[in-house]
């Protein structure tokens, strides 16, 4: 699947860090969300370099191909990070170019003084000037920070909207979203201090992999960690551990290291700061992006009803930290409703999800998502196989559902059971257990489904 | 104008009057001619590109078809094509005139297409015949597609046909927009570059073509039209990408694949002539110098910035070269120092080091931004390698002696040079600091969280600079204290203390009473084999040093009930197993035991025949024919099993080629060709040899009943004289699979033994069961007549003893044959052999073994033991083979081993290699394999191994013994001195001596290094492998020594321990007074200086009882395992 959505970024001025007097100022500007041009924050940066590094390592992870088809080189142009402000702190977040990194920024109250003007998410723009002026913001300096811009000042200021085109794939789009349901199933398996994330990091091989295939384990090593090809009782595999480098330079302000881990090879990093945060997570595989995982396709696949989605939706309003108990005490439904509602809110770029706090925050992403949920490739495939009668169920129980549907040229074997799904298709062969059901299985579930019918 | 008259112009083969053809032909007629001329297309093409590239394949399949089935090349599918593709254009050319299949008739043709077709077909087939011919062909045709044409061969071969398009656009045909793709080819087709013609393939091979050269500067000078488009072009990150290489060679369709020269090689030679030309404009005025400059470095920046981690070597040097040889002046280069600043943000090392250098030189201007640069340098201490940090130092210093007043922020950023990995570029930085003579509580607070970072060497320096005094402070004392400043002073021992004892600090109390009580809990022989008692009774007294566990493997479980292999129970599991492997066999290994797994499945379930089987297996089948390729034994028996009778003739194939390869690697396609017969005879089978656990491990119990289950239905597996007497009138199917028997036998677990013995006791007395109560430790047995089965029979009651009872009976048949092998290292070159277009590896082997091989070298195949001896190594050795043959004899891996250490010392550069040889390291990761020497040679061989996958999987292998306490320290340093003195590894001469030496004390040392660092353990267990390596005659040691001996330093001061035994301190003593000065001196003397320390008893308890906790993990374990492996074959009452 290909498919792209073109995408037109229109900031009012360009993102720029200007001198003031003995000081600068970061203008960052914004286009979309709610608001055309929102204006979020005003205040200052209260450490200016460590700041400018953090935002510079999202920036980068944002036009990073860790991994390059032919394909999607051509198609792909960088897309700009976004930024949430919650009224306590500022969140910015970024997909890399290859759909199989995801990284975000916390800077919370103590990082940003001043006024939280606006809640929203949106569009943040960061052009090379602004870059490459961050580099040499220094620590004694006083940095003040604009997220967008007042209408009196804009309608005062620049003339000229600075445009962007870019062409956002769907994949890329899907994987900004689905990278919720992974990090939902992280746990945290290693702190270290920073002086130990340091040491690991300064240990890392100069030619460390980021080719297809390439898999390390993070186990203990004393008071660290360390790579190691072998999996152990208590490790976490990082798929081409090339990309971890993006965080050489943060490290150096960790005061720890959190590792998280999951079933499914995804690992997520957390760099705590005094008073920020950074995330990474990256995708089980160089060559993998989140799109492709297929973690909510079986839900998707089934009929539901909507009715506690639109109530969890309706409560969010920019919380930093969405709390299931409490909302399904206040809604009156169970708390593993609340869950799913979540989740497939994620889903749709409407939540995103906090490692830290184990949690989901509200954010919309600013770009047109109706477009993720229509495009799931395998799911319409499914429905077409089902609607073009090329599913054939020969036996149905309550626990196993038999069928042979049309596959390329042969029919192919599927058999259902509650707790395994199989198929002869070569999808099912390569990725049995982890990147969701093949659309032979998907049409099967979809046509044994009696709420279907 | 009609085909026919395009069929008599096209048969003259004439370019000239192919072209004049078309000259008055409407764009209508040229239409309704476009079929016959893309007919003459692609027949030519078919007969002269296809049918050479499928013979090419073919030769290519042919020689490597043994190893395409487990390399991942999807080269049977292209084969195919190709035929498909072959054999229509053979059909449509008996239509055609004869000319057609002349290797002429591709131009031509081509000609002919371009002047029909539209814009499509032309894209579609790749229609691009010579560029003076498109030229004419356009110039005379005008279509109305000229744009796009030209924005396409822009993309497709801009190297030779951009100048087409240029001409086109100065003669006012055409009017172009400078597009990316459009400039991009200006800078690939202005130096000339030129492939002429585009290379064909001709009898299997790629013809080279002439390339033509020109240069960039003839260009402008002849076209001064140009330079306008020059600033276009710098300012396109397209161009300049393709030129500087920064985005590599890329792939795919615009890869250029079949010419004569590579995307790569033409920006290489397109870049370097693109330098040379701007720099001779330059000088001769013709474009401005200044403009030039302010072009070219931002884009190097912004590239740099952009994708900081990406930039190659290439693209540095493209950049930095043009850009110093335009002979700045200081006030252009200070003008520019933004732009160098900004770089030192960036992430490659080389245009760090460029950049430093620029504003190295820029340090006197009286505007020079101090404080900036001393801010920005700290980040550059973090990247890897020290000629950027070295600069970066030197910068610093530039600045202070420049700008006095700058002394403390040079300071401080100095201090962050003891984040650098590299020892010099710390010491560089100390020896700044003091010069300095800048300090405060803020830069001595910095430095002291620094220390635990700096190399041992050079701690005490920044300790005394700190103004702490220590010679040991260590890493944990830092740690404790990241808050201190200077007036806190840490605490430490005097350097030299006569009194050590009394200084002990008190170790945390260990709960030693529940350590016991789980003791208590185990079976005695556990509990002796993890050595228990050794580090309790260590816990509580003065001993120092813990001994490695000794176990043969027989003495503990090895049948992990976790781990018992799935049984494919119905059609439905066999079909998704078998679909899901042959889906991924090309570039994917099946593992020992899903070959296992398979072969069980196919001979069990091999008759079943439900009513839908057909509809069922319909879709495996199509699976399984599309692989495609007949050598592959999975696919065959799949086929063979779906539709009933035997595949292309593969059993008969096999048969050829059996006995071509090593003969071990040969019994799995055996098996397969022995159940497939079965498979398609509709007969089900029963394989004794299946394992039921990971590993190769058969349950004997498990054994014992698939044994009576053969009894009651195989007539050659009963006892009596009636049932053999029916057997041999071919009334009954009574027959024997010796090999199965032998394979079977040899993967017994010595698990469950006694209780599997009991029940084969009652069991028919053939001589299989007689060989397996043998096997099961019945002493009362008499050996039989099938030698195989009785050796292997032998081997599993005792892998690691001779047998003298069965070597009476079957006398001298080899090593691992009634008596175990016996290793020597001794070096003996091997003449490379050439088996079905294979060659061996030139190699040498490492290892004689004893007894001898008899002297009738044709073993019999099933004496699988003894072959295990006589492999020979192809380069692309399956790892489909390598890993099955680590499952045909578990309990005793020695002629694995010795396998792996001859392939691992073979080292040839061929990485693929590298990943194989890693199959034998890794088996040492299973805590259970017994350390032997011949284990342990390996490892050590590991260790030095060039091969980056074979040295890294060592170093893991060597965490693991340490971390389960299989590794003797005193073995390995032995071991490590043997084979640094042995002759016997030394190559005698020709081509063996370009991979000589096969050990390296370097690599060893720097594997020793990170193994240290996995806990204090580790530390300790590696400082007495260095340790027992530093003795003996200091004369002979290493140039690289002193690698050995920072890691001996680091470990000791770690550990607040010192040198113990006597022989090492003379060895260094006497090492001391040969190298007094320099690194090592300097090292030795800081090593017996060392006296123990107060901590060194927490250190020895904590080390002590991190052994002790992995002691006892896998004496429970084993306790576990023996419970569940029992419980699960006892009577359903008794359990």
């Amino acid at each position: 699947m290909s498919g792209g959505m073109n995408y037109a970024y229109a900031y009012p001025f360009a993102s720029q860090l200007e001198t003031l007097g003995k000081g600068k100022h970061l203008s960052l500007a914004t286009c979309g969300g709610v608001d055309k041009n929102p204006y979020f924050f005003q205040g200052r940066l209260v450490q200016a370099r460590r700041s400018a590094d953090l935002l510079l390592t999202v920036s980068e992870i944002s036009r990073t191909r860790f991994y390059s088809p032919t394909a999607i080189r051509e198609m792909i142009l960088a897309a700009d990070p976004v930024v949430t402000s919650g009224g306590d702190r500022l969140r910015f977040e970024a997909f890399s170019v290859c759909c199989g990194v995801y990284a975000r920024v916390d800077l919370r109250p103590n990082a940003i003084d001043g006024d939280f003007v606006g809640r929203g998410t949106t569009n943040v723009d960061f052009n090379p000037p602004m870059r490459a002026a961050l580099v040499n913001i220094l620590s004694s300096e006083k940095v003040g920070l604009n997220v967008g811009a007042d209408r009196v000042e804009l309608e005062r200021g620049s003339e000229k909207v600075v445009e962007k085109k870019v062409k956002l794939p769907i994949r890329w789009l899907k994987g900004f979203v689905e990278v919720q349901a992974h990090q939902s199933k992280l746990k945290p398996i290693f702190e270290i201090s920073g002086e130990e994330a340091r040491r690991f990091f300064g240990t890392l091989p100069k030619h460390l992999m980021t080719q297809k295939g390439t898999m390390s384990y993070v186990v203990p090593a004393g008071k660290g960690l360390r790579l190691s090809p072998r999996e152990g009782p208590q490790s976490v595999l990082i798929g081409a551990p090339g990309r971890l480098k993006v965080l050489e330079q943060l490290v150096r302000y960790a005061n720890k290291v959190r590792v998280y881990g999951g079933d499914d090879g995804v690992s997520g990093w957390e760099i705590f700061l005094d008073d920020a945060s950074f995330h990474l997570v990256l995708s089980p595989d160089a060559s993998r992006g989140f799109s492709g995982e297929g973690q909510v396709l079986s839900q998707l696949a089934h009929t539901r009803k909507d009715d506690d989605l639109a109530k969890v939706r309706a409560t969010l309003q920019w919380q930093a930290c969405v709390d299931a108990q409490s909302l399904a005490t206040t809604l009156n439904v169970d708390e593993s409703s609340v869950a799913e509602a979540l989740a497939t809110l994620g889903t749709r770029g409407l939540v995103g999800y906090d490692l830290a706090e184990s949690a989901y925050f509200h954010r919309e992403l600013p770009f047109n998502m109706d477009m993720v949920e229509e495009l799931q490739p395998r799911l319409i495939n499914a429905r077409k196989l089902v609607e073009e009668g090329s599913v054939r169920i020969t036996k149905k129980t309550s626990s196993q559902v038999e069928a042979y549907v049309k596959g390329t040229n042969v029919e192919h074997r599927v058999v259902v059971t509650e707790s395994k799904s199989q198929c002869t298709c070569e999808w099912q062969a390569k990725h049995p257990d982890d990147r969701g059901a093949c659309k032979h299985i998907l049409a099967v579930e979809i046509l044994a489904d009696p709420e279907n019918n | 104008m009609t085909t026919e008259d395009l069929d008599k112009v096209l048969s003259t083969l004439s370019v000239e009057k192919t072209i004049t053809f078309f000259n008055d032909v409407s764009e209508k007629d040229r239409k309704a001619l476009a079929p016959r001329a893309l007919q003459w297309l692609e027949v030519s093409s078919m007969h002269h590109t296809t049918d050479t590239e499928l013979n090419f394949y073919l030769t290519q399949a042919q020689n490597k078809l043994i190893g395409l089935l487990t390399t991942g090349m999807d080269a049977p599918k292209r084969i195919q094509r190709l035929i498909k593709q072959v054999e229509d254009a053979k059909l449509q050319a008996k239509s055609m005139p004869p000319q057609v299949v002349k290797k002429e008739a591709i131009e031509v043709a081509s000609i002919a297409v371009m002047a029909t077709s539209g814009i499509t077909d032309i894209k579609k087939k790749d229609v691009v015949p010579l560029p003076n011919h498109c030229y004419q062909i356009i110039a005379a045709r005008q279509p109305s597609w000229m744009a796009a044409w030209i924005e396409w061969i822009a993309t497709e071969t801009p190297h030779s046909h951009w100048a087409v398009a240029r001409r086109l656009e100065c003669e006012g045909i055409v009017a172009i927009e400078h597009t990316p793709s459009y400039l991009s080819g200006m800078a690939l087709s202005l130096p000339g570059v030129i492939p002429q013609p585009p290379n064909r393939w001709e009898n299997g091979k790629v013809v080279q073509a002439e390339i033509v050269e020109g240069t960039v500067a003839e260009a402008f000078l002849a076209d001064e039209r140009l330079i306008e488009l020059l600033w276009e072009m710098l300012a396109d990150d397209l161009s300049m990408r393709l030129l500087t290489h920064e985005q590599g060679p890329p792939s795919g369709r615009n890869a250029w694949q079949g010419e004569n020269i590579s995307r790569w090689q033409l920006t290489q030679l397109a870049g370097g002539r693109w330098k040379r030309g701007l720099l001779r404009l330059c000088k001769e005025q013709k474009i401005d110098r200044l403009r030039l400059i302010n072009t070219i470095l931002p884009i190097f920046v912004r590239f740099n910035l952009e994708h900081s981690d990406s930039g190659s070597t290439l693209q540095v040097s493209w950049f930095t070269d043009l850009h110093d040889a335009l002979e700045l002046t200081e006030s252009e280069s200070f003008a520019l120092h933004q732009d160098y600043l900004r770089l030192l943000g960036c992430r490659n090392p080389k245009v760090v080091l460029w950049s430093l250098q620029k504003l190295t030189s820029l340090v006197g201007h009286p505007d020079f931004p101090v404080e900036v640069v001393c801010e920005s340098i700290p980040t550059v201490f973090l990247l890897k390698g020290k000629e950027h940090s070295a600069q970066a130092l030197k910068c610093l210093k530039e600045i202070v002696d420049k700008h006095p007043t700058s002394k403390r922020i040079a300071a401080m950023a100095a201090i962050e040079a003891m984040d650098s990995e590299s020892s010099d570029v710390q010491k560089r930085a100390l020896t700044l600091l003091t010069k300095l003579k800048a300090k405060d509580d803020k830069l001595i607070a910095l430095m002291q969280n620094k220390l635990p970072r700096i190399n041992i060497q050079h701690r005490q320096q920044a300790a005394d600079w700190v103004g702490v005094g220590t010679t040991s402070l260590t890493a944990d004392q830092v740690d404790k204290n990241e808050t201190i400043v200077a007036d806190n002073v840490i605490q430490l021992r005097p350097s030299k203390s006569s009194k050590p004892e009394e200084e002990q600090s008190v170790p945390p109390a260990i709960d030693l009473e529940e350590y016991y009580r789980r003791c208590e809990a185990l079976p005695n022989i556990f509990r002796s084999a993890a050595k228990l008692d050794m580090v309790l009774e260590a816990l509580s007294s003065n001993v120092h040093e813990l001994g490695a566990l000794e176990f043969t493997g027989m003495d503990i479980p090895r049948l992990n009930p976790d781990k018992r292999l799935p049984v494919l129970k119905d059609l439905d599991s066999m079909i998704f197993f078998t679909s899901r492997i042959l889906h991924q066999q090309w570039g994917f290994v099946p593992t020992a035991e899903e070959v296992e797994i398979m072969l069980d499945g196919f001979a069990r379930l091999g008759a079943e025949q439900p009513p839908d089987f057909k509809a069922r297996t319909d879709a495996l089948l199509g699976i399984a024919r599309s692989v495609g390729f007949s050598i592959d034994p999975i696919m065959n028996t799949t086929v063979t099993w779906i539709t009933g009778h035997e595949e292309a003739n593969w059993l008969r194939h096999f048969a050829k080629s059996l006995s071509q390869l090593n003969k071990v690697d040969d019994v799995v396609r055996r098996r397969f060709v022995k159940v497939g017969k079965k498979v398609a005879n509709r007969e089900s089978v029963i394989l004794l040899s299946t394992p039921t656990h990971e590993g190769g491990w058969i349950d004997p119990v498990i054994l014992v009943e698939r044994a009576r289950t053969l009894s009651n239905t195989n007539p050659g597996y009963q006892k009596g004289f009636f049932s053999q007497f029916l057997g041999v009138l071919g009334l009954t199917k009574g027959e024997r699979d010796i090999e199965d028997e032998c394979l079977a036998l040899l993967r017994i677990a010595p698990d469950n033994r006694e209780l599997a013995l009991a029940r084969a006791v009652k069991l028919p007395r053939s001589e299989f069961i007689q060989a397996l109560r043998y096997a099961l430790g019945d002493d009362d047995i008499q050996i039989g007549e099938t030698p195989a089965v009785w050796i292997a029979a032998a081997r599993a009651r005792s892998p690691l003893g001779d047998d003298s009872r069965v070597e009476a009976r079957h006398r001298g048949l080899g090593p691992d044959s009634a008596t175990r092998a016996r290793y020597e290292l001794t070096f003996t070159t091997v003449q490379p052999k050439v088996i079905r277009s294979h060659t061996t590896d030139p190699k040498w082997k490492l290892l004689s073994r004893l007894p001898a091989m008899p002297a009738d070298t044709r073993l019999a195949e099933e004496l699988v033991t003894v072959q295990m001896h006589t492999a020979n190594f192809h380069r692309r050795m399956d790892a489909y083979y390598i890993d099955w043959r680590k499952t045909i004899t578990p309990m005793s891996l020695d002629a694995f081993f010795a396998e792996g250490v001859e392939r691992i010392a073979a080292h040839d550069g061929v990485d693929s290699t590298g990943k194989l040889n890693t199959t034998y390291l890794e088996k040492l990761y299973d805590p259970d394999v017994p350390m032997t020497r011949i284990a342990l040679l390996m490892l050590t061989l590991g260790l030095s191994s060039k091969q980056k996958e074979e040295h890294a999987t060592a170093i893991e292998a060597l965490i693991a013994t340490i971390d389960d306490g299989r590794l003797n320290a005193q073995h390995l340093g032995d071991m490590l001195v043997e084979l640094q003195t042995s002759k016997g590894l030394r190559p005698p001469g020709g081509y063996a001596q370009e991979y000589a030496p096969l050990t390296s004390a370097t690599r060893w040392a720097k594997a020793l290094k990170p193994a240290a660092l996995a806990s204090t353990f580790h530390a300790r267990v590696i400082g007495q492998v260095i340790q027992t390596y530093l003795r003996g005659d200091a004369t002979s040691a290493s140039k690289d020594v002193h690698l050995f001996l920072e890691s001996l330093l680091e470990i000791l001061v770690e550990s607040d321990d010192c040198i113990r035994t006597d022989d090492t301190r003379n060895y260094l003593t006497e090492l001391g007074q040969l190298k007094s000065t320099g690194k090592t001196g300097k090292l030795i003397k800081q090593i017996l200086a060392l006296k123990q320390g107060p901590r060194f008893e927490q250190k020895r308890q904590e080390a002590l009882q991190y052994a002790l906790d992995r002691r006892l993990e896998r004496a429970e374990r084993w306790t576990d395992w023996q419970q569940r492996n029992r419980a699960a074959h006892l009577e359903p009452a008794m359990a």
